[in-house]
């Protein structure tokens, strides 16, 4: 069920969404639910926005929400996350965590996700395509508007975080976030993106091996994407592609990530964020991935499906016609 | 795990880089978004910039060659053996015949100070790696 809620003291409801995240962290916190929090923070100056762990209720102030920084905090979650931990973040951070946690590429930690929508569009290419602004599968998930924070449970585990605070409930000054007119916006978005899906197979060819001639194998798109979470990548020397002492050919290189990351690519955009060259990375595997998700009916990160490669089913199994069929 | 904003120390361009420390010991890199300089992007040596800092193969301390062996020595010791070594050059051959060669890796102000101190000296002789 959907609640319109600020924090109960007065006082403290400046902040964007009421104060009624700040309050729920704080409690969280305070109330022993979770050791620490992770989200973004103010770094050196107001606009410098970094991941950070709180683990103490009265650093809760320090906290920034829903503002654009080109940072995945489901990889901080999965390369540092112990312990019982909660994440404030955005769709796309609440979404790879889900899709790393299936994937077993999470670690141990006892996690409670808290969502907060994109309620304004951030200025990047691939955000404006995003048609994922709410994080519906989140523990809470969340909209804020300027006096007030729409907040739902989706199960128990959120409905128990959301009792650790003290909140008022009020009714919606005016009308909150439309998310079905900005998923219309999104798609148009994609139409107009995904031009090339029109052109012929050799012109795509084109224009993406032009891109990739680009590359200086900086390796920041592995580097920076949530999803790339091999221990020994493929794509490093003598791992059994590349011999020892050579780079990978730059064509090769996005060829195989996109092998790798096409199923469970999320256009979260950190990929692209992180390319000093201005490879549009993130336009590719987007597009790539919406053309899978027609064929196998998977949508990475919103549920609990299995990605369509995980295993084989009976069928496959004694189908002469799949890669192991019959033995 | 926290997040200390530092500069990398690979080459001259001085990109902004985020050093991710774990129990007090550097363990990775992010891009820093908010570094005028290279807005979020680093190169292959920026995201490995942190391999190199507990590296066991790393000098931890000053080496002094003697009796033919390289000997760990204090920064007192060292830099006393350096002061003199120098004074006595510059006095039996001339300023000239000493030279100084700063880094990239140094700030503009540590740059600035070596070639100050070599034209202290008077000799003409600085250069350094990033003209290369």
């Amino acid at each position: 069920m959907k609640k319109f809620i600020a924090v109960k003291n007065a006082k403290l409801r400046s902040e964007a969404g009421g104060g009624a995240i700040q309050e729920l962290a704080r409690a969280m916190l305070a109330s022993g639910l979770v050791d620490r929090v992770l989200t973004f923070a103010k770094g050196l100056d107001e606009e410098d926005l970094l991941p950070a762990f709180i683990d103490k209720a009265d650093d809760v102030g320090n906290m920034a929400l829903n503002a654009y920084a080109p940072y995945s905090l489901s990889r901080f979650v999965r390369d540092y996350g112990e312990g019982k931990l909660a994440v404030i973040g955005r769709t796309c951070d609440i979404r790879a965590l889900l899709e790393l946690r299936k994937r077993n590429g999470l670690n141990e930690a006892d996690l409670l996700t808290v969502g907060i929508a994109c309620s304004e569009t951030p200025d990047r290419q691939n955000c404006l395509r995003c048609e994922y602004r709410v994080p519906f599968m989140a523990d809470l998930s969340c909209v804020l508007a300027e006096d007030g924070t729409l907040v739902e449970a989706t199960g128990d585990k959120g409905a128990q975080a959301l009792g650790t605070g003290s909140f008022e409930e009020l009714s919606p000054s005016k009308e909150i976030f439309d998310a079905e007119a900005a998923r219309q916006v999104a798609l148009a978005e994609q139409a107009a993106a995904f031009e090339l899906q029109h052109a012929s197979p050799a012109e795509r060819l084109a224009y993406w091996f032009g891109q990739f001639d680009k590359c200086i194998k900086c390796f920041g798109c592995r580097n920076s994407c949530p999803l790339c979470y091999c221990k020994d990548c493929v794509l490093e020397a003598d791992r059994g592609l590349v011999r020892g002492g050579e780079i990978a050919p730059a064509r090769l290189f996005h060829l195989t990530r996109l092998a790798h990351v096409a199923d469970s690519c999320l256009n979260c955009g950190q990929c692209e964020a992180a390319c000093p060259m201005g490879i549009p990375i993130s336009k590719l595997y987007h597009m790539l991935n919406k053309e899978l998700s027609a064929v196998f009916g998977f949508t990475p990160g919103i549920n609990a499906d299995l990605p369509p490669l995980f295993g084989f089913d009976e069928k496959e199994k004694s189908d002469d016609s799949t890669l192991f069929g019959g033995r | 795990m926290k997040l200390v904003p530092s500069i990398c120390p690979y080459c001259g361009t001085g990109c902004g880089m985020l050093l991710i420390v774990k129990d007090e010991k550097v363990v990775g890199v992010e891009p820093w978004e908010r570094h005028p300089i290279n807005e979020g992007k680093l190169c292959l040596k920026g995201w490995s910039a942190h391999q190199f800092v507990h590296h066991p193969g790393r000098l931890t301390s000053p080496l002094i060659r003697k009796n033919g062996e390289l000997v760990e020595v204090s920064w007192d010791e060292a830099l006393d053996f350096t002061a003199d070594k120098l004074k006595g050059i510059v006095a039996e051959h001339g300023a000239d015949a000493v030279g100084f060669l700063a880094s990239a890796k140094c700030t503009n102000e540590e740059n600035y100070v070596l070639q100050k101190f070599c034209r202290y000296l008077g000799s003409p002789n600085v250069d350094h790696c990033a003209r290369l």
